[in-house]
């Protein structure tokens, strides 16, 4: 569920996800990075005459955040509430597009909701459902427990009053979904070298399913001289 | 047997025109709903006297993406009744998971050995629909539906104060009459289950009680293989996530 401005809020289940990137040097953490996507578009009977591309759309990133090495698992342990006073905080950077209205090739917003708290406050097997605000300068952390750890986010009729004080408030529900993992394209296999890889890093199960990237026509060097090696968890995720 | 009024007129419909009832069951990894049904129709309009010509062909086909409805038998489906006012709309897409549209989608289609072929399409945002007791895998169906142009139904604005609960009136210009037959679906099973054709079996059984059916599975690999040009079965280490469609046959 997620409160911004007016709309209500549907949750896109193909492009929301915890993932994962690897780097060529696997063995130096900082080429390990985590990002969280959330993709949402309008939901109600108001929009049911409008294309599902031509609704409002808001998409959310939170990248380069820390989270336990080891295990894919540890990311229930994850807690970025209340930073406010941390001299480095690692909850990531929160990057935001938004369109209120139908794409008009150039209507594209991007709040600075760059005041970013937000957790894992409930883990089930593969899922994982997180507490997020977010706003334009600091505002109080929110007092006490998860509000809705035990009701769930489909509930929004017990929202308290608080999280109306921001701008930004979500709670949702997100599998730990991609892992993309760069590999030397003289691989003998790609594909069994990255989930290695990934094992080794996250702790990771075989994959549900496996895709191979190829830029060899990229303008960009790097990315024509290796190989990206998508592997997907809990489903089959368009990132 | 069918019958169906276009426009306040009723048309000749050939044999077989049962409506197709499909349901879709999300691996249990899936976020969100994770049973879906849906209805297609489909009606050959046979030739009037005065047709332009011989070997004209002319179908009337509609579709409904979800019934936003989750039962755990089948046959619970021979209870629905919908009645597509905003409620319902409001209820259906905000239901979690994946986007589906909750309105009607009509296609008019006439098919010439010429090049006189005509097409156009309908949508409908209020309808109704009625399904009855089955008998075997068939359900008495009814359709009631307020049309409007595609060209003038999709809008880049929404719907405001009395546009969201407005009812049409008059009569409804589409109106069929004909048995929907439940004929399978589709389920995904994720990676991890060592026989997935007996893991489907079980899961659609738990899911609508479905005892008998016949399956054929397609696994995710198999597009990635296609893209490459690789032909032959997938290898046993590419047998991961997998798309299985089942089908109860015709008597």
């Amino acid at each position: 569920m997620l409160r911004y401005r007016e709309y209500d809020w549907k949750l896109s289940p193909a492009d929301s996800r915890f993932e994962a990137y690897i780097g060529i040097l696997p063995h130096q953490s900082k080429a390990i990075g985590w990002n969280l996507q959330l993709a949402y578009a309008a939901a109600g009977p108001e929009w049911r005459r409008c294309h599902h591309f031509d609704r409002p759309m808001m998409d959310l990133t939170i990248s380069n955040f820390s989270v336990s090495p080891g295990d894919w698992r540890n990311l229930a342990d994850v807690n970025f509430w209340n930073t406010a006073n941390d001299d480095c905080p690692r909850e990531g950077s929160l990057d935001t597009t938004f369109r209120g209205k139908a794409w008009d090739g150039t209507n594209f917003e991007f709040p600075n909701l760059s005041y970013l708290n937000w957790r894992v406050v409930r883990a089930e097997k593969s899922h994982f459902t997180i507490e997020l605000t977010a706003d334009t300068h600091p505002i109080n952390p929110l007092p006490g427990p998860a509000v809705m750890a035990s009701t769930g986010p489909e509930s929004s009729e017990e929202l308290p009053s608080a999280c109306a004080n921001h701008a930004l408030y979500l709670i949702e529900t997100v599998p730990f979904g991609l892992v993309t993992v760069r590999v030397p394209r003289n691989s003998p296999d790609p594909a069994r070298h990255a989930e290695t890889l990934a094992r080794r890093a996250f702790n990771t199960p075989p994959a549900d399913h496996i895709e191979i990237m190829d830029f060899k026509d990229s303008e960009c060097e790097g990315n024509r001289s290796d190989l990206f090696v998508k592997l997907h968890y809990h489903g089959l995720h368009d990132g | 047997m069918s019958w169906l009024e276009w426009h306040q007129q009723v048309l000749p419909t050939g044999p077989n025109n049962d409506a197709d009832l499909r349901v879709f069951l999300d691996a249990p990894d899936a976020c969100g709903e994770r049973q879906d049904w849906t209805i297609d129709f489909h009606h050959l309009i046979l030739p009037s006297a005065d047709s332009p010509a011989a070997d004209s062909k002319r179908f009337i086909t509609a579709r409904l993406e979800t019934l936003g409805n989750v039962v755990t038998d089948w046959r619970d489906c021979g209870r629905l009744e919908i009645t597509a006012t905003s409620a319902w709309h409001s209820r259906v897409d905000n239901t979690p998971g994946y986007h589906r549209s909750t309105c009607l989608e009509v296609a008019n289609a006439t098919y010439d050995s010429g090049d006189d072929n005509g097409y156009d399409q309908w949508y409908a945002d209020y309808f109704r629909l009625t399904l009855s007791p089955p008998t075997g895998n068939y359900f008495p169906c009814e359709l009631d539906a307020w049309l409007e142009p595609k060209e003038t139904f999709w809008r880049k604005t929404p719907l405001t104060g009395s546009e969201i609960t407005r009812i049409p009136t008059g009569p409804p210009n589409l109106r069929i009459i004909t048995r929907a037959r439940f004929c399978g679906g589709e389920i995904k099973i994720e990676n991890g289950p060592s026989d997935p054709l007996a893991t489907a079996r079980q899961r659609i059984k738990r899911a609508i009680g479905l005892e008998e059916c016949e399956m054929t599975l397609s696994w995710y690999a198999e597009s990635q293989r296609y893209l490459k040009g690789l032909k032959g079965p997938v290898p046993k280490d590419e047998q991961r996530r997998c798309s299985i469609n089942f089908r109860i046959p015709p008597p």
